[in-house]
């Protein structure tokens, strides 16, 4: 996992990009990964969360919203376990450039026909956008309603369609934004939540998927 | 499921596969002159093309063959307009195995002041194999540690023979007393020279498609 870039990106707000992000970065935190998280979202999500009062843990934390990021994370990501990137919800070069340096992009889609709409333009800028790098890349479905018929459905469609997803969803809980008024993430506050294990399960797939991948390349 | 949904979308990832392929080869030839040309929007959103996007809802589930499709362009302001200001492939495999050579230089800036003679001269042939091996990796093409040490022991004895007779020279001063301080430094600034000219040469001949093997000696 050394020095393994995850970049998470969406062209969709509010897909819960920032949270993911925050939430693999504290969680691999805790587990002593030394993660460098870096906030190349111009509204500075991730550094408002962090201004507050457990200002993430003590995660360490860039902040560069250019399209020179990928110079950056080239750059810092040998020096830490795992480099995490929160981008931009639109359209933009900064996210096609952290795309570009990618070992692995995870796309949050909300399970809704805009969001599921915009993760293909996503999926579809990510295989046009550095002619011909293709980083492994896996949608998460988040702010999912355990058991819903609509969360099921868009599921199996992704399925159906080609679309790699991980196993594990981020299911909406109130977890998250309870956390975040004390600029934490549920892995700091409540270790043994189901908001904490549902990102030690996301995270543990991305790690597997990170040692594959590196496996391939050594 | 109890409810029957309409789909979100007709799209598969193949079909994406497809669009990116189709957007890349299209723009292949426009490209060539000038890699980081900013290129116009009429070559990647050509006026005749529909302005609707193929997100919009279809009748048909399953998509039409390619064959009987034509390659269907971007609308103005899609996710494939964003990549022209961003690195090209063969322009951030540059800046990348310049970053290679950059941190492999530093490695030898330090092996060089080993204060043991010739010691620091297989450290430095050591960094000289692996920086090898990386920059072969980046460009996709494979050497075998025998190989890398071959290579790049034929780099050190011939392209840069004087850095060699540099280092060579002052491994020798060292052995006599005093002067041990000035004998590291030149050590040290001979063998950052050194691994960036072996750098530079053998990155120039991977940009003009020599694989690494076949620039190994017999």
């Amino acid at each position: 996992m050394s020095g393994s870039v995850v970049t998470i990106a969406s062209l969709k707000g509010g897909s819960g990009k920032t949270t993911l992000a925050c939430c693999l970065a504290v969680h691999w935190h805790l587990k002593g990964y030394k993660p460098l998280l870096i906030d190349a979202d111009p509204q500075k999500s991730v550094m408002r969360l962090a201004d507050r009062d457990q200002a993430l843990g003590g995660v360490e934390l860039l902040e560069q919203a250019d399209p020179n990021v990928w110079n950056t994370i080239k750059q810092q990501s040998g020096a830490h376990g795992v480099t995490v990137v929160d981008t931009p919800g639109f359209d933009s070069d900064i996210t096609v450039a952290a795309l570009a340096v990618a070992d692995l992009v995870l796309i949050p889609v909300k399970a809704s026909p805009l969001d599921v709409d915009r993760m293909m333009d996503t999926v579809k800028t990510l295989m046009s956008g550095v002619k011909g790098w293709a980083p492994t890349f896996r949608c998460v479905l988040t702010q999912t309603i355990r058991g819903s018929v609509i969360s099921r459905h868009v599921r199996a469609e992704l399925e159906e369609g080609g679309f790699p997803l991980l196993a594990n969803d981020m299911p909406n809980r109130v977890a998250y934004a309870e956390a975040g008024l004390f600029g934490a993430t549920p892995s700091m506050t409540m270790p043994d939540s189901p908001a904490s294990q549902d990102i030690s399960a996301i995270a543990t797939e991305a790690e597997a998927l990170l040692a594959t991948k590196k496996a391939l390349t050594a | 499921m109890s409810k029957r949904l309409p789909r979100t979308s007709n799209r598969t990832l193949d079909d994406l596969r497809k669009a990116a392929s189709q957007a890349l080869e299209a723009e292949q030839p426009k490209r060539r002159p000038s890699a980081r040309r900013v290129d116009p929007a009429p070559s990647e959103a050509p006026s005749g093309s529909a302005p609707a996007s193929d997100t919009a809802a279809k009748p048909e589930k399953k998509p039409e063959p390619a064959a009987s499709t034509p390659p269907k362009q971007e609308p103005a302001g899609s996710p494939l307009m964003v990549q022209s200001s961003i690195p090209s492939k063969s322009s951030f495999r540059e800046a990348t195995g310049r970053l290679i050579i950059e941190r492999h230089a530093n490695f030898a800036a330090l092996a060089g002041l080993v204060p043991m003679p010739f010691v620091d001269l297989a450290a430095i042939a050591v960094i000289a194999e692996r920086m090898l091996r990386k920059l072969t990796r980046l460009y996709g093409r494979s050497l075998s540690e025998d190989q890398g040490k071959r290579l790049a022991l034929a780099m050190l004895t011939g392209l840069a023979a004087p850095g060699l007779a540099s280092i060579t020279t002052t491994a020798v001063l060292r052995m006599a007393p005093g002067s041990q301080i000035l004998n590291m430094a030149i050590t040290s600034a001979s063998a950052v020279i050194f691994i960036r000219v072996i750098g530079d040469v053998y990155l120039t001949r991977l940009q003009a498609g020599i694989d690494g093997a076949e620039a190994v000696p017999a």
